[in-house]
């Protein structure tokens, strides 16, 4: 009779412990930024403008998340997501001479149940001081308008620039007070050919993807 | 060489049982009755709009995707993963070096996932997708599937600039911040015409089909 505290302690105990279940969260999927920023690691990628200055990116880091397990659930504890990334960068994080930084960091975020899922690229660029957040939305890129002040985007079908042609086009905008702090106004993003053009700000020179 | 009759005989008899057991399923072409009658665009015709004040637009069909007959083999242990899929598409497609050509997406879906469907997908100029009853090739209201942010009405007869139009249905974006989103509160659909007209929110500037 003693020993019923104990006892029932310890079925209690086991219970929740059979109930702790683990989850496989999937690797990576880089589908959605080799459909929008398909850049190879170790390639330079050069942007010039139309009077002869020029200016070069060069991905150097890809990290992807593996496969992995988390915990589901615990009594009373707090249930986890899974958290995929997948993440594309340049070496450095400012203008270096002609060379300038991008970092592309996509976040995919899955309830345990795979019904509900978040997913955005946080992507930073030559001046930038804080990432803008893209999301696929099939031909289209969108902003999550919530963590993007100053700026908005508009998407077209085609457009012939730089006698090229292009489908699915993302024209970001950015506003002159953020324009004025990152000395640029526009980033010009096309599906399968990552970032095709901006434009530096004030001086509105234009440089476009070699 | 009575074995290799045999052999012969088997080997038929496999090959007939092999092929009478895989399992072929055949889907129509897309059947264009209802987009001629509704929408009888020509690639790279250009449909021009215009409003009271000289605004003019232009819908320009870039692509038309209609589906052929084809045949879906199941093979021999059928699994009916693929299903029959008939659909047609017109696509205007915007430009960013052309402000004023106006982006439009049409599509008809006749069967999906090998069960026969019956409604209109449009987006027009920018607006989100609007699903219009498309039962026995006729084109109708608000199919049941259909956002609420829109309504149809239907006018027998509609005049415009000088000109009397039949069977006209009238889209209306009741929802207000979603037609200031788009710009766009009414589209007028004519049979015979395609897109007749639109009216844009919040200024109401209508802009009519030039004859």
């Amino acid at each position: 009779m003693k020993y019923t505290g104990a006892i029932l302690t310890l079925m209690i105990t086991m219970a929740i412990s059979a109930c702790d279940r683990t989850r496989t969260c999937p690797a990576f999927d880089d589908s959605t930024l080799n459909t929008w920023f398909p850049y190879e690691t170790g390639v330079t990628y050069k942007f010039i403008s139309s009077d002869g200055r020029q200016e070069m990116l060069t991905i150097e880091q890809e990290n992807y998340s593996q496969e992995h397990e988390i915990e589901k659930k615990r009594l009373g504890g707090k249930e986890h997501w899974c958290e995929i990334n997948g993440e594309r960068k340049t070496l450095i994080d400012s203008v270096v001479q002609e060379q300038i930084p991008l970092k592309l960091f996509h976040v995919v975020e899955q309830d345990l149940n795979n019904s509900y899922s978040m997913a955005g690229i946080n992507m930073t660029f030559r001046t930038m001081v804080k990432p803008v957040i893209l999301g696929d939305g099939g031909d289209k890129l969108t902003l999550a308008y919530s963590y993007n002040n100053g700026y908005s985007i508009e998407n077209f079908d085609v457009w012939n620039v730089n006698n090229r042609n292009y489908r699915n086009i993302a024209d970001i905008t950015i506003r002159d007070e953020e324009a004025n702090k990152i000395g640029m106004d526009k980033i010009y993003i096309a599906k399968g050919a990552g970032i095709i053009g901006y434009r530096t700000y004030p001086e509105g020179r234009e440089y476009w993807q070699e | 060489m009575k074995h290799a009759v045999l052999y012969l005989i088997l080997l038929t008899i496999t090959a007939i049982s092999f092929t009478a057991c895989r399992q072929h399923e055949d889907c129509p072409a897309f059947d264009e009755t209802l987009f001629n009658d509704w929408f009888p665009y020509e690639t790279g015709v250009d449909y021009s709009f215009v409003s009271s004040d000289g605004i003019r637009e232009v819908l320009v069909i870039d692509e038309k995707d209609f589906t052929k007959a084809y045949s879906i083999d199941h093979g021999t242990k059928p699994t009916y993963t693929a299903k029959c899929d008939v659909h047609g598409e017109m696509r205007a497609l915007t430009d960013k070096d052309k402000p004023n050509k106006i982006g439009m997406r049409l599509q008809q879906s006749q069967v999906f996932a090998g069960i026969k469907s019956d409604y209109v997908v449009l987006e027009f100029r920018g607006s989100k997708q609007i699903l219009l009853n498309a039962t026995e090739n006729t084109l109708g209201g608000r199919h049941e599937r259909g956002s609420t942010q829109f309504s149809t009405q239907e006018h027998h007869s509609l005049d415009v600039n000088g000109m009397t139009y039949n069977t006209v249905i009238q889209i209306t974006i009741t929802d207000e911040s979603e037609a200031a989103r788009c710009g766009l509160k009414d589209i007028y659909i004519a049979k015979g015409q395609g897109i007749l007209g639109y009216r844009s929110f919040p200024g109401q500037r209508e802009y009519w089909k030039e004859q």
